[in-house]
């Protein structure tokens, strides 16, 4: 699992590195999100730019890191492609997340 | 030899050394052999010679006294002749001793007297008998006297070829040699002085003799000349002659005084011509003379002497040197077998004991023993290595044969594994309709599950009242855990089924199962779908499924919803149903995920697309030769039979009105 990860203020930028979030490493990515979430994370922005497919199994890593963060924390999901952003519309994961055309927007609209 | 071992190369290295020595030593042994032979045969020539010399001092004696006998009447004394003939029988012996081999010296004698002295001595004693003064009996004398001095000179000139032939310079000894000769020279004119003064002054002075014969006249000019000139013909040799003196073994020539010998004669000469006084200078001049003969002889003896010192102590010098260069050859030729037998026990043997112990560690033969360790540092490093890999290569082959056996063991655990999910998979398919007829409706289904068991699962239901529900569900992931999630899903999707209360929507029903499912466990996608075959009205609900897709009898593709949450994400989510006819002919094909998102080996996805694409080209033929090219085209694409994802395909199709009863 490559992840690049960034702070801006209070809120961390994690950038998938890797362009299959898929079965394979779906189990990595819920690691290292519970992981820095229990370390004390609330506000998470996922930047997908690199990611060109993602699967149900890399879905169910977010919301399992969703459900870990509860109520007072946010994930928010910035630079969709267009598979991902399919999946995302099929499953109806704007309920879940915030989602954002770009990291900047994404970051006004946690900041707001 | 071929230098390939160390063995060889040491071994050659050493007999090099020891033969380089063996040769020296032999040489300087032979030089050493050949010098005191030298040596020995040079000492017993020259007692030889001495002899030669002996004899001629022996016959200048037998020839004085004859002579003064003759001349003045002196008597002689009868052993004189017998040490002459001494004298040659000891050289005659010595020559054989001396194995002088080629005859000539003994000629030489033989020439000198045998052949001349018995005549020569004859004639003197008939002399002898003539009257005393008488003219016969002088001219006899001096015949004598002349063949005397004649053989005297053979002799020293026979002692000189002898002296010749032998090897003296190269012993050292050619100035003794000389000195020696001098001497004996000096000795002979000395002697021969004595003998003519003193007939000389008896015929001046006895009256028998007066009016005598002038035939001998005493030469005092001779006298001194000779003095003088022995005087200077041993002045090289001034350093043996200390060498004698300081050594004690006589007077030196030194203490022969030539000037008071010339000046004696001189006194006697003018004592005679005067006429007076001769009794005094005849008595001066005998002792004088008779000191330097005396010393003369003493300094030849010495000589000798020290010549033969000098050659015995040659001989003693080479046998202790031959004795030293044996000792080093001996002990040299021990050091070459003490080295050898170092070298191949204490570093060719364990050198070879180890190779053949590596040799045999090559081969995997870890039972070989390995030499005993060496008292030599390089050697026992290397001894202290090779028990080191010995060590390694058993822990090796521990490690190795534990690898084996966990390797067999996981093999035959995987099998158990595999034995266990093929029995579960074929259980797992068995619970699936596979094909099935409900009411109006008739239901196909393909299902590939990527890893034996499959997260995905569906089921068709007949409510009393006819209507057909049809659900297909897909756990995110896919093997045994999600195929555990899977028959909980579906059990829990067929509960609310089977206790929906009368006038519970689809959209409601699902609702109530998102409520109900445990949040720790994973979500999962559901489509879920009523058809009342009596009126060709349909109902779906889409939970984060892939949209189903509606095949027209005529053709056409719908596709139905556009998403929605699955189940298990958000507690209390809602969802909506979704309305659609479902006439005779019409088909719903409901599909997880794996398969428009099946990748190819570029990493391409089938697509929604192509599925639909495929459906239209289809769209009149049966269900199972659409499903039968689902097969082809998901195969096709994938390029191999492995899968990412389960996959499954669920197809309803409605009967025609005049085949549903």
């Amino acid at each position: 699992m490559n992840i690049s990860e960034e702070m801006n203020g209070n809120m961390m930028i994690l950038k998938m590195r890797d362009s299959r979030l898929d079965a394979s490493n779906a189990p990595a990515l819920r690691e290292a999100l519970i992981e820095r979430i229990a370390s004390g994370q609330q506000s998470i922005i996922l930047d997908l730019a690199d990611v060109g497919f993602m699967d149900s199994s890399a879905l169910g890593a977010l919301i399992a890191a969703v459900k870990r963060l509860g109520p007072v924390g946010t994930i928010a999901v910035a630079s969709m492609r267009t598979p991902v952003a399919k999946l995302f519309a099929l499953t109806k994961m704007d309920r879940v997340f915030s989602i954002n055309a770009t990291v900047n927007d994404a970051i006004k609209s946690l900041s707001a | 030899m071929r230098l390939a071992t160390i063995r060889s190369t040491l071994l050659s290295l050493i007999g090099s050394l020891g033969a380089v020595l063996l040769v020296v030593v032999a040489l300087q042994l032979a030089n050493l052999r050949t010098l005191e032979q030298q040596a020995n045969s040079q000492f017993d020539a020259n007692l030889a010679r001495n002899q030669v010399a002996r004899g001629a001092l022996a016959l200048a004696r037998e020839r004085d006294a004859y002579y003064l006998a003759l001349a003045t009447g002196t008597p002689v004394r009868p052993e004189t002749a017998m040490e002459t003939d001494r004298s040659f029988a000891a050289f005659r012996i010595a020559a054989d001793q001396a194995n002088l081999g080629d005859g000539t010296a003994t000629d030489g004698i033989s020439v000198a007297l045998e052949d001349r002295l018995p005549g020569m001595r004859q004639a003197a004693s008939g002399a002898l008998r003539l009257p005393l003064g008488s003219q016969a009996r002088q001219n006899l004398a001096l015949r004598w006297f002349e063949d005397a001095s004649q053989a005297v000179a053979d002799l020293r000139i026979l002692r000189l070829r002898l002296l010749s032939q032998s090897d003296s310079i190269s012993l050292g000894l050619f100035g003794l040699y000389s000195l020696r000769t001098h001497t004996l020279n000096l000795l002979d004119e000395l002697m021969k002085n004595a003998a003519v003064v003193e007939v000389d002054v008896a015929v001046q002075t006895l009256p028998e003799l007066q009016g005598g014969l002038a035939l001998v006249r005493p030469d005092v000019s001779r006298v001194t000349e000779a003095a003088s000139e022995v005087a200077m013909s041993v002045a090289p040799f001034e350093e043996f002659l200390r060498a004698l003196g300081d050594e004690g073994r006589g007077p030196g020539i030194n203490s022969f005084d030539s000037v008071a010998y010339a000046a004696s004669g001189q006194r006697l000469r003018d004592a005679l011509q005067a006429g007076e006084g001769v009794a005094e200078a005849l008595a001066d001049w005998r002792r004088v003379s008779g000191a330097a003969i005396l010393q003369l002889d003493e300094l030849q003896a010495a000589t000798f002497g020290l010549t033969q010192d000098r050659l015995g102590a040659l001989a003693a010098e080479a046998r202790r040197s031959a004795i030293f260069w044996a000792v080093l050859l001996f002990s040299a030729l021990g050091i070459v077998i003490v080295a050898v037998r170092v070298v191949l026990v204490s570093v060719v043997g364990p050198l070879e004991r180890m190779r053949a112990a590596m040799l045999q560690l090559a081969e995997d033969n870890l039972s070989v023993e390995l030499p005993k360790p060496s008292k030599l540092k390089e050697i026992g490093a290397m001894d202290d290595a090779l028990r080191v890999f010995k060590a390694n290569a058993t822990r090796r082959r521990v490690l190795q044969k534990e690898r084996l056996r966990l390797h067999g063991r996981l093999e035959e655990t995987y099998g158990h594994l595999k034995t266990d999910l093929e029995a579960a998979a074929v259980i797992q398919a068995s619970l699936l309709p596979q094909q099935a007829q409900i009411a109006g409706i008739s239901l196909s289904s393909y299902f590939r599950p990527s890893h034996f068991l499959a997260g995905d699962t569906f089921d068709v239901l007949q409510e009393p009242d006819g209507r057909v529900i049809v659900f297909q569900i897909d756990v995110a992931g896919h093997g045994a855990a999600a195929a555990l999630v899977s028959v909980a899903s579906k059990y829990t999707v067929a509960q609310a089924i089977l206790q929906r209360l009368p006038g519970t929507g689809l959209a409601e029903l699902t609702r109530d199962i998102n409520r109900e499912w445990p949040s720790d466990l994973p979500y999962f996608t559901l489509i879920l779908a009523e058809i009342d075959p009596a009126t060709g009205h349909g109902t779906l609900v889409q939970a984060g499924h892939p949209s189903p897709l509606l095949l027209r009898s005529t053709g056409e593709v719908i596709v139905l919803g556009d998403g929605g949450l699955p189940i298990g994400v958000l507690p209390h989510a809602t969802f909506v149903a979704i309305p659609f006819a479902f006439g005779p002919k019409d088909r719903l094909l409901i599909a997880t995920d794996g398969v428009h998102e099946m990748s190819n080996r570029e990493g391409e996805l089938f697509s929604e697309e192509r599925v639909q694409d495929l459906l239209r080209t289809c769209a009149n033929r049966s269900t199972e030769q659409i499903l039968t090219q689902l097969d082809t085209s998901l195969r096709t694409w994938r390029g191999d039979d492995t899968l990412d994802d389960d996959v499954t395909i669920v197809v309803l199709e409605g009967k025609r009105a005049n085949e549903y009863q």
